[in-house]
């Protein structure tokens, strides 16, 4: 029987207690307790990013944390990027650019690029490349993720919110 | 075994792919009728449909590539890929 402590925790903007196991991962606990599969699991040792949430508004890789540690910390997942069928408009140039091919690895890359874009909104094409060298794309598509982010910021000049963590 | 995992097993990231730009060269070749090529080891995922669609969109029901698909069996093609016509249509669209 498995070790167990009570946990509550903010997920894209909703409260949800549980007990979680110790020794669970926070990727594992997202996708096995609430149910939030968008977030993906790479390779589980944080080489890969594809795991990786907005963590207090910072973005963590999920694999790499305990589940109890997010106990009363506010998470984004990829899930809460989206109002209803309405997409962020990062996730929108993403669409229009065709910046995913298998789309494995996409909500890892989302969730990097949010708060980067939020305290770099105006980034050359080398820092976004930078910002994103920490995700793996096996399928290696990583022009379009790039000319994506670009759209987005030709696009979005000072009309997205910057600076605020009420808004991913 | 000296790659176990992706921190030995390194993988390009968006630092080292460089960009790209992509042009189409058609050149036909004429070794055959219809000037195809091999596709050697690329995905051939999109050519079952392509060859399905090419079928239904034949304006003249003379071309028969293959007695396993002659040019009035588009249902026929359907069950063997187990949906019907309009799905398989649709499949294809959707490829």
């Amino acid at each position: 029987m498995p070790i167990k402590k009570k946990i509550s925790v903010k997920v894209n903007g909703k409260v949800f207690q549980r007990n979680a196991k110790v020794r669970q991962n926070l990727a594992d606990f997202l996708r096995e307790e609430l149910d939030l599969t968008g977030t993906h699991i790479g390779c589980e040792h944080g080489a890969c990013g594809a795991c990786t949430i907005l963590f207090d508004g910072q973005s963590v890789r999920s694999c790499l944390m305990f589940a109890v540690q997010a106990d009363g910390a506010e998470i984004t997942t990829v899930e809460g990027l989206s109002q209803g069928n309405q997409l962020h408009p990062l996730q929108e140039s993403f669409w229009e650019c065709h910046a995913l091919q298998c789309g494995y690895c996409t909500p890892g890359f989302l969730l990097t690029l949010v708060p980067f874009l939020r305290n770099r909104p105006d980034p050359s094409e080398e820092e976004i490349r930078k910002a994103i060298s920490g995700n793996l794309c096996r399928c290696t598509g990583y022009q379009n993720i790039v000319m994506a982010v670009l759209k987005f910021i030709q696009k979005n000049k000072g009309k997205w919110e910057t600076g605020t963590s009420e808004q991913p | 075994m000296l790659t176990t995992s992706y921190l030995t097993y390194l993988l390009p990231t968006a630092c080292e792919v460089p960009s790209v730009h992509i042009e189409h060269l058609e050149i036909p070749s004429k070794l055959n009728p219809i000037g195809v090529r091999g596709a050697r080891e690329l995905g051939t995922i999109g050519a079952p449909a392509a060859v399905a669609n090419a079928i239904e969109e034949c304006p003249f029901k003379l071309w028969r590539p293959d007695p396993g698909v002659p040019p009035d069996s588009g249902p026929d093609l359907a069950a063997r890929f187990g949906c019907n016509f309009v799905t398989l249509r649709h499949r294809c669209m959707m490829r």
